[in-house]
């Protein structure tokens, strides 16, 4: 009996170091990267690199021993919620989308001769009243109409097939009237938002969405934005450090469609010395940039360039976007500028004019875009680059969700509830020993081990702590010690009948366990709900509560009854007056 | 430490009357605020945004200049058609003064309104909060924007289906472990029932309380209800049942081992022999829940309000609802309410001899070597303790 004590004994202490060293991983075999260096390691934009892991970091080490052993001081290595980091959570939704792919019969009759950008046009104009899109139809911002050699693609976001096919039998009618009924071949009203395609629709694009939001955010430098996917069309991203909560929802926001459109030579553009802003006439009468965009002719678009756009400096030293064009498409591009020389070309960005420069000469590889008076920020100028590199979305989406917490509000609600949880803690500790005295001690003993052997169980589960998280933590604590409390009272009147100590002890824990048992159950239930149905905080607290009340079981029952089967080997703690009799 | 409940001489059995009465009083004054003012829902449930800014440290805007800071703000938002709610609060210790605006999701398509609550903040409101800092505490630094959320109708309906969903599962789950619990093992429906009506009883009395506060205390950032407060609510239901299968535990075990009292006494009994674990256990969990209310921030103070409210009804409803309705359903013979001590008369026969009181002077050594045979609930019994106690004594010292 008395050596399997020790070995419980020796394997309790082994665990509780093991777990120490679990949640604050002091020594480390390879050096560690310093966060606080990141400065140092981050590279310029649009290299997609951060972290030098090649380059040792100078600060935070506190002794290398030999080569190989690197020891910190202790610094908790838990992962934690962005409302105590501080930052920033958007949930994305991705609506569907339904494509109509027109395809134009080949044979050039006069009927099927319209211009391409007529076409464009007429029916931009037809769907831009929300009308032509549904009986209900409010929105009508998001529609892209694309017309290509010999293809026309319309996108649009439609709430159900009805509407689909609403939209399929207006488009058609369009159709019909631009070319004539025979010279087209319209997608069947099945295809067009079909359950299943739809289905694996979804997923392409919540992909596509996913990977160009990634590579959005993290080229602004922020470290470790994690996104993923939620659902079949949501994206969740996470964006720690947050410090401008406008440009980074406007990076998110952002359809990221670029174009290059001729202006036809009737319409002027004036810049306003004072704020540097393009404005567009024709005759006298201002424009708006939807205006614009209509009587102008599209000649590239964003995908046409290839993902290397950066920012940088013009000739007057002011910030602009440099961009080069993808080789196919560089002599049709040459070609273009060369015969428009002299006219204006509007850059287009998400369907506002960013400026309408002169052509002076022709541009085949590479181009800059900058402001006619200088007026274009660093920022905004690397936004756009990286808005470019990325690529467009697919589908435009909708933000349905943002939280945002400053870092000194995240890292005040850490001190603040680290600070009552000790003082919680203590709280409990004081009254344990006071009222249960010597059993209290052991317990409290107990109490230490299942704090550190919970805080290991969450770091091995890779859970996230978030504030209700340290509340659970806290609460759990003082919901432990219940188990302990029964066993105690039980103690008491087991050592009031006739048994010795150790027996009395024995069926004291013995006695207490289907109570602690099935009421613990309960706590694990609710907390198993919480954790299917709530969101990030509140399934923070969840897995704190499973985690505590699963630990508690553990430490409150056979961590003290072998702290108490250990202790009552020695004389002193034969007396009743210790078990608060 | 004396156990100081085991061997009083409490009756907490025969005036269960009042319990019942305090009980649906609290419950029906809670549910008149309920359907009349209704509960403080946040924006999780309401939908809408919500901005805090925060001033800098020991920068404040005279207290009596606060209202007027905040009808201004609220006037210039009016202005611009943003429907509102304004409130500032003063900072604690060193920290500056807290401005809280919150936007109410109002009509219209759901993804339009939601863009437009994201660029309000930047582009309206922010300017408006400095505007109001600057003339009210001039010279001030630019305050802070400390936290944003913006939540759309869409999430709004998920959070709701979701709360209420969590509500109902976790409420439905707990019922059959009671019954589970309790029916199986044969002892019959009034113990389910007794646990189900706690835990209803636990639910509205929590709802209803923070209706009652939110009526009571006019601020709108007090008493929130939001996802938290459904998490604090499950927390709190699976704390009371818990506490209800302890005390069933033990009448259960008292039900076997003391034939002969009536229904009654026994559930006095065990209400007594429990109630110092039950107390000390709320105490414990109380302990914690007080040091995050004053010492944690302010962003889990209605988590914790709610959770302390929870935990105490909890306590409450075990001792003095659940046991109670046990008394008040006994059927036959154990209707018998006898005051405490006295046997029934027709039990006088049936009666097991309660445990031999014996006490052993001993020649030496302790009270665990030679112990003392006691029936706890005989005030006799402690004489014999004491006198036991004495006894170790004295032999110790003659050693």
């Amino acid at each position: 009996m008395r050596s399997s004590l020790s070995l419980w004994l020796f394997g309790i202490i082994v665990l509780t170091i093991l777990g120490f060293l679990t949640v604050f991983r002091p020594i480390s075999f390879t050096p560690r990267k310093d966060p606080s260096d990141a400065s140092r390691y981050l590279q310029p934009v649009g290299t997609g690199k951060d972290f030098d892991a090649e380059r040792p970091p100078t600060s935070g080490t506190f002794a290398a021993l030999g080569q190989s052993i690197y020891v910190y001081p202790p610094q908790h290595d838990l992962r934690l919620g962005l409302d105590l980091r501080g930052g920033m959570r958007v949930v994305l939704e991705i609506p569907d989308r339904a494509v109509f792919d027109y395809q134009l019969s080949k044979d050039k009759t006069p009927a099927n001769s319209v211009d391409e950008n007529t076409m464009q046009n007429a029916l931009t104009v037809l769907l831009a009243d929300p009308k032509a899109l549904g009986p209900d139809a409010q929105d009508s911002s998001k529609v892209q109409v694309r017309v290509n050699g010999g293809t026309v693609e319309v996108v649009t976001q439609p709430k159900n097939t009805e509407e689909a096919k609403f939209q399929l039998t207006k488009i058609s009618a369009a159709m019909t009237k631009l070319v004539g009924q025979n010279n087209y071949t319209a997608p069947a009203a099945d295809s067009v938002m079909n359950t299943n395609t739809l289905a694996n629709q979804r997923a392409d694009i919540q992909k596509s969405v996913l990977s160009i939001m990634e590579q959005r955010l993290n080229s602004t430098g922020t470290t470790e934005v994690s996104a993923y996917a939620e659902g079949t069309n949501r994206v969740v991203l996470e964006i720690p450090g947050v410090k401008d909560p406008e440009r980074a929802l406007g990076m998110i926001k952002s359809l990221a469609q670029m174009q290059f459109r001729i202006l036809p030579d009737d319409i002027s553009s004036s810049t306003d010395p004072v704020t540097g802003k393009e404005t567009f006439s024709r005759f006298g009468k201002a424009m708006t940039d939807a205006e614009v965009i209509r009587d102008s002719k599209l000649v590239l678009t964003g995908d046409s360039l290839n993902p290397t756009s950066g920012a940088t400096y013009d000739e007057a030293h002011h910030p602009a976007v440099q961009f080069s064009i993808k080789p196919d498409k560089q002599s049709y591009f040459g070609a273009m500028t060369q015969a428009n020389k002299n006219k204006r070309m509007a850059i287009v960005l998400d369907n506002k004019v960013l400026m309408a420069p002169v052509i002076q000469s022709s541009i085949s590889s590479s181009g800059i875009i900058n402001s006619p008076s200088g007026n274009f920020t660093m920022q905004q100028v690397t936004d756009w680059a990286t808005l470019l590199n990325a690529g467009a979305l697919p589908v435009p989406v909708h933000i349905v969700e943002t939280r945002m917490v400053s870092a000194t509000l995240g890292a005040d609600s850490i001190s603040k509830s680290l600070l009552a949880g000790i003082i919680g803690f203590a709280l409990v500790l004081i009254f344990m020993a006071a009222y249960y005295r010597l059993p209290g001690l052991m317990a409290n003993l107990a109490l230490v081990v299942y704090v550190i052997l919970s805080l290991a169980v969450l770091k091995l589960f890779d859970a996230t702590l978030t504030l209700p998280g340290i509340a659970g933590i806290v609460i759990s604590i003082g919901m432990a010690v219940d188990a302990n409390v029964i066993i105690f009272e039980r103690l008491k009147e087991e050592l009031l009948t006739q048994k010795p100590l150790g027996t009395a002890i024995d069926v004291a824990f013995q006695r207490a366990w289907t109570a602690i048992l099935d009421s613990n159950v309960a706590s694990l239930i609710t907390g198993s709900v919480l954790y299917a149905l709530g969101t990030g905080a509140i399934r923070g607290f969840a897995v704190t509560l499973i985690i505590g009340v699963a630990v508690s079981l553990f430490t409150a029952v056979t961590v003290t009854r072998l702290f108490m089967k250990l202790m009552i080997r020695t004389k002193a703690a034969h007396k009743l007056a210790w078990y608060g009799l | 430490m004396v156990d100081l409940f085991r061997y009083q001489k409490w009756d907490l059995v025969s005036k269960r009357g009042i319990y019942y009465v305090i009980s649906g009083l609290m419950l029906l004054v809670g549910l008149f605020f309920l359907f009349t003012n209704g509960l403080n829902l946040g924006i999780d449930f309401k939908g809408g945004g919500l901005v805090t800014y925060v001033m800098a440290n020991n920068q404040h805007i005279a207290p009596d200049k606060i209202n007027n800071a905040m009808a201004d703000i609220r006037k210039a938002l009016d202005d611009k058609k943003i429907q509102n709610e304004v409130q500032i609060s003063p900072g604690l210790d060193n920290k500056g003064d807290q401005i809280i605006v919150r936007t109410l999701l109002g009509e219209g398509n759901d993804t339009q309104r939601t863009e437009q609550l994201n660029a309000e903040i930047g582009q309206i409101i922010t300017p408006t909060v400095n505007k109001a800092v600057q003339e009210y505490a001039p010279g001030s630094t630019v305050p802070k924007l400390d936290s944003q959320d913006v939540v759309s109708g869409t999430i709004k309906d998920e959070l709701v289906n979701k709360g209420v969903f969590a509500m109902v599962l976790g409420s439905i789950l707990i019922v059959l472990w009671i019954w589970v619990r309790y029916n199986i093992g044969g002892l019959g429906l009034s113990y389910s029932a007794a646990g189900i009506i706690a835990l209803f009883h636990d639910l509205g009395t929590l709802v209803g309380m923070f209706a009652l506060l939110h009526a009571i205390v006019r601020d709108p950032n007090m008493f929130q209800v939001n996802s938290p407060f459904i998490a604090a609510l499950l927390t709190v239901l699976g704390y009371s049942i818990h506490d209800t299968i302890v005390i069933f535990d033990r009448i259960r075990e008292n039900i076997r081992l003391r034939k002969g009292r009536t229904f009654a006494e026994t559930v006095n009994i065990s209400l007594l022999e429990t109630m110092a674990r039950s107390v000390n256990t709320v105490l414990t969990v109380l302990f914690t829940l007080l040091a995050l209310l004053f010492f944690g921030g302010p962003t889990l103070r209605d988590f914790v309000a709610a959770m302390l409210i929870g935990v105490t009804v909890g306590g409450y409803s075990s001792i003095f609802i659940a046991s109670q309705l046990l008394v008040t359903w006994a059927k036959g013979k154990d209707r018998e309410i006898l005051p405490l001590g006295e046997l029934a008369p027709a039990n006088a026969a049936a009666v097991a001899a309660p445990r031999p009181v014996v006490v052993t002077a001993t020649g030496g050594g302790s009270l665990i070597d030679n112990p003392v045979v006691v029936s706890p609930t005989t005030p006799a019994s402690r004489d014999a303790i004491q006198r036991a106690k004495q006894a170790g004594k004295t032999s110790k010292r003659k050693r």
